[in-house]
């Protein structure tokens, strides 16, 4: 099932799928770690959002988690 | 040492003559304990780089410890490369560090090997930045940091695989200590001695390997790159301009393009042809771009997921905490004592400390009293020199304090969430976290709240932060506001609980600050600089104690370089306002008037033990008269002259011509307010704001009363008074257009602010 990080529940792990964003916002998030098939999991839902992401924790407002497609 | 040898300059990438140092540069992520190291193997001690023509800064320091000088068979120099997460140049930032790299800055050449300072609790993310060091081929030696938090959370990081999985050489930081400066060292000859690294991965098809290596070659054919660069380049380029291209994102600097249009042109061909080629994966939504960002993190992915192992799911130690401080409630309660906690710090720990200056400036002033003859240059240096910097330094323990305070709250990783927290409310003037860092620090002095700006990528939310940074708070206004709320209100009455109309009229004071910088803010973002709100992504970087060492350093630098900008400039202005409220002297006759008047007065003072109501008139009598003399005297000089010709702007605010003239001293410094008010008062030595002398010749002039006072401190919370912070917004928007925007918008914003102060307060009766 194919969703948007804003969907996901806190605390549900889920791989990136791919990214609705345009190409400059596309490849600042996927410098940032959010590639195809990386794993991340919302950690405190809202905006901004706080998101597990590799080893990291980064944040990312409302209308950026939203163009991060996730599976879970 | 010479650190740069200017002959080095032309020769480029030559190999190693003995002459000179090694240059290792010092690379990474934000965050990831690059300062530390850097620290470390300088011993703290650096120098800043300001590069000509680059708005950033950048450190440079000697290696210090024999034992490099041993292992490299030289001494060795470090210079620090910005903290950025890729070499695509998106912030100031981001340009000096992919500039420092290559070599391409006019006053440091390429340096001969990359220290890649990674997160130990973030490999691959941090990797990413090394794969892009990797095909520049520059030696890179890869410096894992933080890995006892690693060890916290249970995991453990094997340096001799990682080292095997990337082939470039790896050693421990070890937060910078001794005993790996020889590991450091022997891992830089490791490096030095192997054959530069190059791209580690692959393009999935031929025809895109093919399609890079004619750009390769034609940047190569073009100059832009040596032989061995040319392909790490021609990739650097992809990204670059397949980000710029877009139209999504501004560059970091319009008028400095980081990729000129012809280059663009070419690049961009090859991007089309590669989109061309990837088929159906980078025609759909990838795009090149995100094919060749994709490869990477596979490599590393494929490289480094052995060594990292499963991935751990559960909470960390920082994750426990954020739960409480990045809270949706509490956070913002807890954000809020913690600035009230540090407010509270700033004054009370700063006062023992003040009195220690001001006693030893007292003192000083004495001796220099005591031993020159009367005559112009006692007056110079008493009133001049030793009043003017005693004037500055007596900010020095609250400035010192707040850097203190930011310093241990941003090296604890703190800060950072605090700029989450914020988000929120920053978004409501269209502005978002990152600039509240930068405003924040405004507290202390807006000088290195603007060089703070440099961190945010977009240029409309770095002009707007600068633009308004100035109308927080900053440490200079404290004396003026203690000055004016000590004389002319009753600071110590209490009001309700604690709280004074002393401490309520300060505090209305900073709101009004923070007020009028947002409020600023949001009408710019509604109008010179409209545009879409930037996305942001912010990195909380893990919890850690933070070294006292490091933050002692910050302190040092940022209290220095206050008190050498701000001391130079407030020192000329006092002498030069000394001089111009001394000179021409008044004219003899008015002299011999009011000698004349003094002694008759004193002829009729009645006896010291006489009646206490005949002692007080002959007191208010005795003061009037020397308000008189004052008056005139400054009125017969050249700075009178010029105040009086200026006045009628300022009658509607209240102010006479003596306010006046201060105020106009003051536009270099809000500061020199004070002494110039003891200056103007004609009050003479020893004036600060404790000074009595001054505080009771306010009192005794019949044109000052609390509504002036009020309208006064408005003026004071919104003018444009420091030519520090002008030099600053011209050094970060490079141009004189915007220091020029700034001085209208403050002075027009100040004129009416405290213009319907004053018919207010006239209108309630404090006149």
């Amino acid at each position: 099932m194919t969703c948007s990080l804003n969907d996901l529940n806190a605390n549900q792990p889920a791989l990136v799928s791919g990214l609705s964003a345009p190409a400059a916002i596309r490849h600042r998030l996927m410098e940032m770690g959010f590639v195809p098939g990386a794993e991340v999991e919302v950690l405190s839902r809202g905006t901004p959002a706080l998101i597990r992401l590799h080893g990291g924790r980064v944040t990312l407002s409302h209308e950026l988690a939203r163009v991060v497609r996730v599976q879970l | 040492v010479q650190l740069v040898d200017p002959s080095q300059l032309a020769q480029g990438i030559a190999p190693v003559p003995p002459a000179r140092p090694l240059r290792v540069a010092l690379a990474g992520n934000p965050n990831s304990g690059k300062s530390t190291l850097f620290n470390g193997l300088t011993g703290g001690r650096s120098r800043v780089g300001n590069y000509p023509g680059v708005t950033v800064e950048t450190r440079l320091g000697r290696w210090r410890g024999l034992s490099v000088e041993a292992v490299l068979g030289g001494p060795a120099e470090v210079l620090d490369v910005p903290g950025c997460y890729s070499l695509t140049a998106r912030s100031p930032e981001e340009v000096l560090a992919i500039d420092t790299i290559r070599g391409r800055t006019d006053v440091a050449p390429r340096p001969d090997v990359v220290l890649d300072v990674v997160d130990a609790t973030n490999l691959e993310r941090n990797l990413y930045l090394t794969v892009q060091l990797m095909e520049l081929r520059v030696p890179v030696v890869v410096v894992p940091t933080m890995d006892e938090l690693l060890e916290r959370d249970g995991g453990r990081l094997d340096v001799v695989a990682l080292d095997a999985a990337l082939g470039v050489p790896v050693v421990r930081g070890g937060r910078g200590s001794r005993e790996c400066h020889e590991e450091l060292a022997r891992a830089i000859e490791r490096a030095l001695a192997n054959e530069p690294p190059g791209r580690p991965w692959r393009w999935s098809q031929a025809a895109a390997e093919a399609l890079v290596a004619e750009l390769a070659e034609s940047v190569r054919l073009g100059g832009l790159a040596d032989n061995g660069e040319a392909d790490g380049l021609a990739h650097w380029l992809l990204a670059q301009v397949g980000d710029e291209a877009d139209g999504g994102r501004e560059a970091p600097d319009p008028e400095a393009p980081v990729v000129d249009a012809a280059l663009r042109v070419r690049v961009q061909r090859t991007l089309d042809a590669l989109t061309e080629h990837l088929g159906e994966v980078a025609r759909g939504e990838h795009g090149a771009v995100g094919e060749l960002i994709g490869r990477r993190y596979a490599w590393i992915a494929e490289r480094v997921g052995p060594v990292v192992g499963p991935r751990r799911t559960g909470r960390r130690v920082s994750d426990r905490i954020d739960a409480v401080i990045t809270h949706r409630v509490l956070g913002p309660a807890i954000f809020l004592g913690v600035m009230a906690v540090v407010f509270q710090l700033m004054f009370t720990w700063s006062e023992p400390l003040i009195g220690g200056v001001e006693v030893g400036i007292g003192a000083l002033a004495a001796l220099v009293r005591d031993g020159l003859p009367d005559g112009p240059l006692r007056d110079l240096l008493v009133q001049g020199v030793i009043a003017g910097v005693g004037n500055v330094l007596v900010f020095v323990p609250q400035i010192a304090i707040l850097f203190a305070l930011l310093a241990l709250l941003n090296a604890s990783g703190y800060l950072a969430r605090a700029a989450y927290i914020m988000d929120r409310v920053m978004a409501r003037v269209g502005l978002h976290g990152k600039a509240f860092v930068p405003l924040l620090t405004s507290f202390a002095c807006a000088v290195p709240g603007i060089a703070a700006t440099r961190t945010i990528e977009s240029r409309r939310d770095r002009f707007v932060t600068i633009l308004v940074a100035p109308l927080m708070t900053c440490s200079a206004r404290l004396p003026v506001y203690a000055l004016l709320i000590g004389v002319f209100f009753e600071a110590s009455r209490p009001v309700a609980g604690p709280f004074t109309v002393g401490g309520l009229l300060l505090l209305g004071l900073y709101l009004a600050g923070l007020v009028g910088a947002l409020g600023m803010a949001g009408l710019l973002r509604r109008t010179l600089f409209r545009g879409p709100r930037p996305p942001l992504i912010l990195e909380l970087p893990p919890y850690h104690r933070p070294r006292l060492a490091e933050v002692w350093r910050d302190v040092r630098e940022n209290t220095w370089v206050f008190l050498r900008d701000a001391g130079t400039i407030i020192l000329a202005c006092t002498i030069v306002l000394w001089a111009v409220l001394s000179y021409p002297k008044a004219p003899a006759e008015l002299e011999a008037r009011y000698d004349a008047a003094f002694e008759e007065l004193a002829a009729a003072a009645p006896a010291e033990d006489g009646d206490p109501e005949e002692l007080a008139r002959y007191e208010t009598a005795r003061r009037a008269l020397v308000e008189a003399r004052n008056r005139e005297v400054v009125e017969h000089s050249a700075a009178g002259w010029v105040g009086s010709a200026v006045q009628p702007a300022f009658d509607p605010l209240g102010y006479d011509t003596r306010l006046v003239v201060s105020l106009m001293a003051a536009i270099s410094a809000r500061e020199v307010m004070v002494s110039a008010l003891g200056v103007s008062y004609g009050v003479g030595e020893e004036v600060d704001e404790e000074s009595v002398t001054l505080r009771e010749a306010l009192r005794g002039d019949d044109r000052m009363n609390a509504a002036v006072a009020l309208s006064l401190l408005v003026w004071f919370v919104f003018a444009f008074q420091c030519v520090s912070t002008l030099a600053a917004v011209k050094r970060e928007t490079k141009s004189w257009r915007w220091p020029a925007f700034l001085v209208v918008y403050q002075t027009s914003l100040a004129w009416v602010a405290a213009f319907v102060t004053y018919r207010a307060a006239l209108w309630v009766g404090l006149g």
